[in-house]
């Protein structure tokens, strides 16, 4: 079955003065069709700008540079987001594709009601306003809302709720993906943990499909079928979650998952050093001045995102027979 | 669970409903008071800030009337002048109870402000009831106008804050407003009024006309408005302008906004309903506080335009120092000042829901 | 040719005629709606502050002098003094042998602006009601306090209180008595009546007065009562102009006709609408220094003697931007000096007007003031510091005087601050005293009676610094003087006696300088020729209210152009 969303070589930075400085470098990504894709990084690795790129609202300077992503839907059709006009983008928003934004909080315009806010984009993709009304009081049933929030200002609710509301707005036309952006992060544990539920209730009831943009590995264990792991604008590891979780191949995954906390009390080793900064990514392969199994080969070559077992994908040279002989 | 407490937020209960209305009526009583204070606080630093500049009425009165019979007039016949004429403004009695006199007509003698000097024996008070209409007419017609051009075009420019017209239109804005409304006005006069004679640049309307319900009348009054009004729009706009322009584009960055684009809404619609709604709040504000720091600027440009207006009539009253003129022209402009300023704060909540609570 | 083509020729034909005839008619510009311009004399007035455009009171002091012109082409005073008196509306005055009664002829023949007849009644109502109204602080009352008159024919007989050969000073010159209309006055309060329609004995009547324009329109009456003083302008516009930097624009189009402006944009206007001219009129009123002589060192007539050595007048008048308009004044009064009135070897004694800073030096030696350390200094050995008050009217004239004088000054080691006032803090701190020095003009110097220049020092005008000073303000006294002015006051000026009195008075103030005299100044008013001409340089000025009325008959038609 091929993949619902198909990145290949996408790269995306800032425009400079004179040149682009590349925050997401190359990435090939493919999203399978239902299923609950983690992205998990340290802040700054690019995983935000993946997520705006996948949904073309980089501004400036923020520009997509390069590659391809292509989105197929049930009936067939399938579309390359990255050459798709302004106009178009906006015929594939929130029918098929949907984005809760980083920040979500702050995502609901404070002198509009939740109606307006999520009924204007069901009218004007074509909904009448009573049908919109209907979607919009499905969509919150969803998460639990009742439909009175409907017409309460955004001040009016509290953070779980604006969010959940954000989720309902999103799903309220059966979108087939949805990219959220560090969903969960201001929230409390409590509701943090109500949310996910209901998000894998969307996904099991709609099938939609979900990019969980996230920090938190923690989230990722709880939900996410498959996890990558970014680092600096690439992707280091992908696969199932058990499958990293368990055998985590990239030094950097190891790392991460390491410095998540047991409940054994045993101490945590964390990663030593910074993430770098797009202005200054290193040479070679982008982790090599944090890894512990560094090598002199790693300095100098870049190392490919390959196939390391079924359903795994590393870029590290210590698993590349031929140079780690080298090594 | 959630779901309770989310009705509990949407729908007050009896009791909070009860509650708010009263503080509303408190927050309306206290707005009343502070209104009521501010006025009164006016008049009175204006009735003694007059009072401690040099130049004492009576000895302008005399001194003018010997430079215009150009000769000395004999001291007693002087002096009974000036004593008639103390009497007759009140200046008789010691300060003190000249201010009490003074408010106590004002309030209890159905706003006595007593007679003028600039147009004696007309009474203070129907000189500025019939010079405000002038004012309120060109000033206040301006400002509203300029604040309608300067939003909208403030919310393009910020809109499309990247073209390179939108970067020209900050340049030229920038350079009007920091121009004097004075050279504004004067370029106006000379360009348009006498240079190229499009329009009348002097007086309120043709001078051998009367006012009357004619077409003749009408557009006499109509075209002498122009510049004036054009003098006070341009530099107000600008300002008004670069200020809408700042707050839009503060609004662009705002994560609602990009939320907009992400729901695939038009750019009109992300424009009317999220970014120009949104900026439109603090822009209103700006009007009310705009007013009242313009107001002298319209001064200046009813001088130069010789229109019968407030500005004028302060003019004039101040090279006579007369008192009571001078008072009455504080008062009502900080009068329409406040009202305008108690109009913007009770418009705000229609626009800014979270007001509405607060309150 | 059909008849109809004929008909449609011959049509069109006189309708080009008719369009031609009334582009003729229209020629004629029009000005204010429906004035001919050529028929209408334009006066951009630029009176004071008051703003009056619906009362016409002559009584009321506030709106007196204002833009309306009412008090120039419609009040006619008893006589006009220009250089001599002209008859009006009275024929002459005649004294009896000591000066107690005074016998006024009145014109016979007048009539009201409205129609009605002037007549006696008219006279001796005015009077009555003056007389009555005197509290109400009303112009010209004060003059009548205890005399009475009697009428027989066309005379009034005043009996007076006391000698005064000068009672006639009330009818002549500018802002003097004249009669009311009864019919329009009898039963009205003076301090509020309005005059509605400008009821008076001119030759105009009122057509419009607008607030909101500033335009008053006056229309001549054909029922004038002196048809050889009938002026020729049919219609008299009296706007009150803009300010200068807008009013130059009218002028340069020619919109105006008569009315003052700043020298320095007299000059732009003139050099853009050559049918402009400055007619320049030497203003009757020298300009002067007052010396406060309660304030040490000043007290001392040696050290004000020095100080009026100090001044330049020479210098001052070629300071002054536009030459010729301001000439330096060797005697208090304007012109030469009447040897009758003045001790001419008193001048010599007290350098009067001379420049002579070495003298002024050996001066202040002399009195006490030695020079310290550069500085002179007053008799306590503190350093003397003076303020030179004055005023900026836009003639340089008015302000280098003391910037002059702060540089002689600091020459001789006196520091004197030239301070600016605006005009209203002015007027108030001249009567008040409040000053050192302090610049004024010396007015009312009437032909072959000085006693202006002299009566303002006697000693009851020294009243407390901070009080009104109805004389020169500089709080002079010496019982000398005094005793003078009380004898000049009852003594018939053209007597030998009189003159003696003025001599010696004149001796005095040579000696005590308790002001000195800086500059004649002539005034410059902007004439438009291109509709009428007659105006000629040195004519009274015509803002002056009722000496208007007389330059009003000498404007004529510029002809045809």
């Amino acid at each position: 079955m091929p993949a619902l969303l198909e990145i290949r070589g996408l790269s995306a930075g800032l425009q400079g003065r004179r040149s682009v400085t590349q925050v997401v470098s190359n990435v090939d990504l493919d999203v399978r069709s239902g299923e609950i894709l983690g992205v998990v990084g340290e802040s700054g690795c690019g995983k935000s700008t993946l997520a705006t790129a996948i949904m073309r609202l980089l501004v400036p300077p923020q520009v997509l540079q390069s590659g391809s992503m292509t989105l197929r839907l049930n009936k067939g059709s399938s579309y390359d987001l990255v050459k798709l006009s302004e106009s178009e983008l906006r015929e594939l928003r929130w029918r098929h594709l949907s984005y809760i934004p980083q920040g979500s909080m702050n995502s609901l315009n404070p002198v509009l009601r939740v109606e307006r806010q999520m009924t204007d984009t069901l009218i004007q993709h074509g909904l009448s306003d009573k049908e919109a009304r209907s979607r919009a009081i499905a969509a919150l049933e969803l998460v639990n809302l009742e439909p009175k929030i409907l017409y309460s200002y955004p001040h009016e609710l509290s953070g779980g709720m604006r969010q959940r509301v954000i989720i309902a707005a999103a799903v309220s036309m059966r979108p087939a993906l949805i990219v959220a952006d560090e969903l969960t992060t201001a929230l409390d544990v409590v509701t943090q943990r109500q949310i996910l539920q209901e998000l894998i209730g969307i996904r099991d009831e709609l099938g939609a499909t979900i990019i969980l943009i996230t920090h938190d590995m923690g989230v990722v264990a709880q939900i996410a079928d498959r996890v990558a792991v970014m680092y600096a604008g690439k992707i280091a590891e992908l696969g199932t979650v058990n499958g990293i979780f368990e055998t985590p191949l990239h030094p950097y995954s190891q790392g991460l998952i390491g410095s998540i906390p047991r409940e054994s009390g045993q101490r945590v080793e964390g990663l030593l050093g910074e993430a770098p900064s797009p202005w200054n990514y290193p040479t070679g392969c982008r982790f090599h001045p944090r890894c512990p199994k560094v090598f002199a080969h790693c300095r100098a070559q870049t190392p490919a995102l390959q196939v390391q077992a079924s359903d795994r994908w590393a870029a590290c040279h210590l698993y590349d027979a031929e140079v780690a002989a080298d090594a | 669970m959630t779901a309770n407490s989310s009705s509990r937020a949407a729908e007050p209960s009896e009791d909070q409903q009860q509650a708010g209305r009263r503080e509303v009526f408190q927050y309306a009583l206290r707005r009343f008071g502070v209104y009521l204070f501010t006025l009164w606080a006016a008049i009175t630093v204006a009735f003694f800030i007059f009072r401690l500049v040099p130049g004492d009425p009576m000895n302008i009165l005399l001194g003018n009337l010997t430079r215009a019979e150009g000769r000395q007039r004999d001291a007693e016949a002087a002096e009974a002048i000036i004593a008639h004429y103390r009497q007759i403004f009140g200046m008789d009695e010691p300060l003190p109870l000249q201010y009490v006199n003074y408010l106590r007509k004002a309030v209890l003698g159905g706003l006595d402000l007593g007679p003028s000097f600039v147009e004696y024996p007309a009474q203070t008070k129907d000189l500025v009831f019939r010079r405000m209409p002038w004012t309120i007419g060109i000033f206040t017609t301006s400002v509203l106008l300029a604040w309608i051009v300067g939003t909208g075009l403030g919310a393009l420019i910020g809109w499309l804050q990247r073209s390179r017209l939108s970067k020209l239109a900050v340049v030229i804005s920038t350079l009007l407003q920091i121009t004097p409304v004075y050279l504004v006005a004067l370029g106006l006069i000379i360009y348009v009024g006498y240079t190229w004679r499009i329009l009348p640049a002097g007086g309120p309307y043709a001078r051998h006309l009367q006012p009357e319900w004619t077409w003749e009348f009408i557009s006499s009054l109509l075209t002498h408005a122009v510049l004036p009004m054009l003098s006070n729009m341009i530099v107000i706009g600008a300002g008004f302008t670069l200020g809408m322009r700042a707050l839009m584009i503060s609004v662009l960055g705002e994560d609602y906004l990009t939320f907009a684009r992400a729901k695939g809404l038009s750019p009109f619609t992300i424009l009317k309903d999220y970014a120009f709604r949104n900026a439109l709040i603090p822009q209103v504000t700006a009007l009310a506080i705009i007013v009242g720091a313009t107001l002298n600027g319209t001064f200046i440009i009813e001088v130069l335009f010789q229109l019968p207006g407030l500005g004028t009539l302060f003019v004039q009253a101040m090279g006579l120092r007369d008192f009571n003129t001078m008072q009455a022209v504080v008062l009502f402009s900080i009068f329409a000042v406040l009202t305008l300023t108690l109009v913007v704060d009770l418009a705000l909540p229609l626009l800014d829901p979270r007001i509405r609570r607060t309150a | 040719m059909t008849l109809l083509k004929r008909c449609i020729l011959v049509l069109s034909l006189a309708a080009l005629l008719f369009g031609a005839l009334g582009a003729v008619a229209q020629d004629e510009e029009l000005v204010f709606g429906d004035l001919p311009r050529s028929e209408t004399f334009i006066v951009a007035s630029q009176a004071p502050h008051n703003d009056v455009w619906d009362s016409f009171n002559y009584y009321q002091a506030p709106t007196y002098n204002n833009a309306t012109g009412y008090a120039n082409v419609i009040v006619e005073p008893a006589f006009i003094t220009s250089h001599d008196f002209h008859a009006w509306l009275a024929q002459g005055w005649e004294y009896n042998e000591d000066g107690t009664e005074m016998t006024l002829t009145i014109t016979e023949g007048a009539n009201w602006n409205d129609g009605m007849p002037l007549t006696m009644d008219d006279w001796l109502f005015t009077l009555q009601y003056n007389q009555e109204n005197a509290d109400k602080g009303i112009a010209w009352s004060s003059f009548l306090n205890d005399v009475t008159w009697s009428a027989e024919g066309s005379e009034i007989t005043f009996s007076l209180p006391e000698p005064n050969w000068r009672f006639h000073y009330n009818f002549t010159g500018i802002g003097t008595f004249t009669p009311v209309p009864r019919h329009i006055w009898e039963g009205q309060d003076p301090t509020t009546f309005k005059n509605p329609n400008a009821v008076h004995s001119g030759p105009y009547r009122l057509v419009s007065s607008n607030a909101d324009t500033r335009t008053t329109i006056w229309e001549r009456r054909d029922d004038y009562w002196d048809p050889d003083r009938m002026p020729a302008p049919k219609y008299m516009v009296w706007l009150k102009r803009p300010e200068a930097d807008v009013a130059v624009f009218e002028w340069e189009e020619g919109n105006f006709d008569l009315g003052r402006m700043p020298f320095s944009t007299m000059i732009r206007i003139i050099s853009a609408n050559p049918h402009v001219k400055t007619l320049v009129h030497q203003d009757p009123c020298p300009r002067g220094l007052i010396f406060n002589t309660t304030v040490a060192p000043l007290d001392d007539k040696l050290f004000r003697r020095a100080l009026g050595l100090l001044v330049n007048r020479q210098a001052v008048a070629n300071l002054a931007n536009v030459p010729g308009y301001v000439t330096p004044v060797l005697w208090p009064n304007l012109g030469d000096p009447d040897e009758r009135y003045y001790d001419a070897a008193a001048a010599e004694e007290f350098q009067v007007t001379a420049f002579d800073p070495e003298a002024a030096a050996a001066l202040l030696d002399e009195a006490g003031y030695p020079l310290v350390d550069g500085k002179r200094v007053d008799k306590d050995g503190e350093p003397i510091s003076l303020d030179a008050l004055y005023i900026d009217i836009g003639n340089p004239a008015w302000t280098v005087w003391a910037w002059l004088l702060a540089e002689q000054a600091q020459l001789v080691g006196l520091e004197v601050n030239p301070r600016l006032l605006d005009i209203p803090t002015f007027l108030t701190q001249l009567p008040n005293g409040e000053f050192d020095i302090i610049f004024r003009w010396f007015c009312g110097n009437l032909p072959g009676d000085p006693i202006a220049l002299f009566d303002g020092l006697h000693s009851e005008h020294a009243v407390a610094i901070g009080e009104r000073s109805g004389g020169v303000p500089g709080r002079y006294s010496n019982p000398e003087m005094d005793a003078l002015i009380e004898q000049i006051r009852i003594a018939n000026p053209a007597s030998e006696e009189a003159q003696e009195l003025f001599r010696q008075a004149y001796r005095i103030w040579a000696e005590d300088v308790p002001y000195v005299t800086l500059f004649g100044e002539n005034e410059g008013v902007v004439f438009n020729t291109e509709y009428w001409t007659g105006l000629a340089v040195g004519q009274a000025w015509v803002h002056w209210t009722p000496a208007a009325r007389q330059i009003i008959d000498f404007i004529e038609p510029a002809g045809d152009m």
